[in-house]
């Protein structure tokens, strides 16, 4: 009997505490969440809160005039450099995180075809992107409650036979 | 003091059962709704995506989880993932899913043939119904797609199908800013005018048709309606068209209007 109950407590323990910090993970670390990698990233950016980067939307962060003015500063460029992926057709989505001083890393990339499936791009194309993408210099942080936050954001790339057609 | 130490482990033994108990209780057999309700208020998190597989396993029928868990990912611009989801979810019921899907490929993805499809076969499916795809007239959201597409004549009968269903005063304002802006692609400046006009109707602080009527007055040669018109925009563009998550196609921002003021000198 005084085993019994030694194996219980024992066995509930573990399962108890391993559970509730399991848990406790799950809740706290979400989905498609960016980490330095020393093998990718060229820099680390220099995060005000590591443990709680939040969403563009709900801090309000964006580009100063908006989407329209990172159109207007790279298509042109794009066009100008003749950047093409072949006859692909698609968007490239370019995730980042703007920290809570303005400044821009952590690169990751997203693509789909016309059928909204997963597919890749060139790799030159899409580093000539990312590198457009770090230049843009305007980033707004606006404060909640006095206290500014790192998030995340990003920019689709639409291509159309080859080209990008759009930037949104 | 054995005594003690017994009623010590059996407290304890307990309290480790029921947390598990109930975190078991949480994560299996809670009614589904409330799981669902649970997991759709902890988006984006690995608990909410856990809890949303469990339910996927229970319930594979159930349709709303595959939506709601599609929404995190398309926020997140993991958009390969939200749209498997979500094609599972029009899958088990197309008439619930097809409008957020044609929705979600307008205003995320500017997929505009894929979204007009959406809205199509949604239609189709609810014959003597005008469908609202996430709150929006279906006809103003098709509107938008031929926008998108440069058809102009396509886009003018959509929005102005959307008004003539929800009549003047109450449709969306925005469908005779398009209206207006359509027609002055097509150079018909002065229907264009009037379109504008129908949008200051409803409300005088709508910057998009001030913007739209000074660029139609530029083309016209009248620089000083443009002038007016523009100063007008600039001075109501707190009242614009946006949102937290995207752009609208048809946007406009304070430096285009200063620019366009500059052009105009």
């Amino acid at each position: 009997m005084k085993n019994f109950w030694n194996i219980l407590l024992i066995s509930t323990g573990i399962l108890a505490i391993g559970i509730y910090f399991t848990s406790d993970y799950l809740a706290t670390n979400g989905i498609e969440e960016i980490q330095f990698d020393e093998s990718t990233d060229e820099i680390a950016l220099e995060l005000c809160n590591e443990d709680r980067i939040l969403q563009y939307y709900t801090v309000s962060t964006g580009y100063n005039g908006g989407k329209k003015a990172i159109k207007k500063k790279l298509l042109p460029i794009i066009e100008k450099d003749k950047l093409s992926f072949g006859t692909k057709n698609g968007n490239i989505t370019i995730r980042f995180v703007v920290n809570c001083n303005g400044e821009i890393g952590l690169f990751r990339v997203k693509s789909i075809d016309e059928n909204l499936q997963e597919t890749d791009f060139a790799q030159s194309g899409i580093a000539s992107l990312i590198s457009l993408v770090s230049q843009l210099d305007e980033w707004k942080v606006k404060p909640m409650k006095e206290k500014k936050f790192d998030s995340y954001y990003f920019i689709n790339f639409k291509v159309r036979n080859g080209h990008v057609t759009d930037i949104f | 003091m054995k005594l003690f130490f017994k009623i010590l482990k059996i407290l304890f033994s307990t309290i480790f059962l029921l947390i598990i108990i109930g975190i078991a209780y949480l994560l299996f057999f809670m009614p589904k709704e409330e799981r669902f309700k649970m997991a759709g208020n902890m988006q984006g998190s690995l608990l909410s995506q856990t809890m949303f597989e469990i339910l996927k396993s229970q319930y594979p029928d159930y349709s709303d989880v595959y939506f709601e868990q599609s929404v995190a990912f398309n926020k997140y611009g993991n958009h390969a993932r939200g749209f498997e989801l979500l094609d599972q979810a029009v899958e088990l019921d197309p008439e619930m899913h097809l409008g957020y899907r044609g929705y979600m490929k307008l205003r995320f993805l500017r997929d505009f043939n894929g979204a007009l499809k959406d809205f199509n076969r949604l239609d189709s499916l609810t014959p003597n119904f005008v469908d609202a795809p996430w709150g929006e007239g279906i006809d103003f959201l098709r509107g938008e797609c031929y926008f998108g597409k440069k058809d102009y004549p396509k886009a003018i009968e959509m929005f102005n199908r959307n008004i003539e269903h929800h009549k003047e005063d109450w449709a969306d304002i925005h469908s005779f800013v398009y209206l207006g802006l359509c027609e002055y692609e097509l150079g018909n400046y002065e229907k264009a005018i009037s379109e504008f006009k129908r949008a200051l109707k409803q409300s005088e602080y709508t910057p998009e048709s001030y913007f739209g009527m000074a660029k139609v007055y530029q083309k016209l040669g009248e620089i000083e309606k443009a002038n007016e018109n523009i100063s007008k925009a600039e001075k109501f563009i707190h009242y614009k068209r946006e949102n937290e998550y995207n752009e609208y196609l048809s946007e406009i921002y304070l430096w285009e209007l200063l620019d366009f003021k500059q052009q105009l000198k």
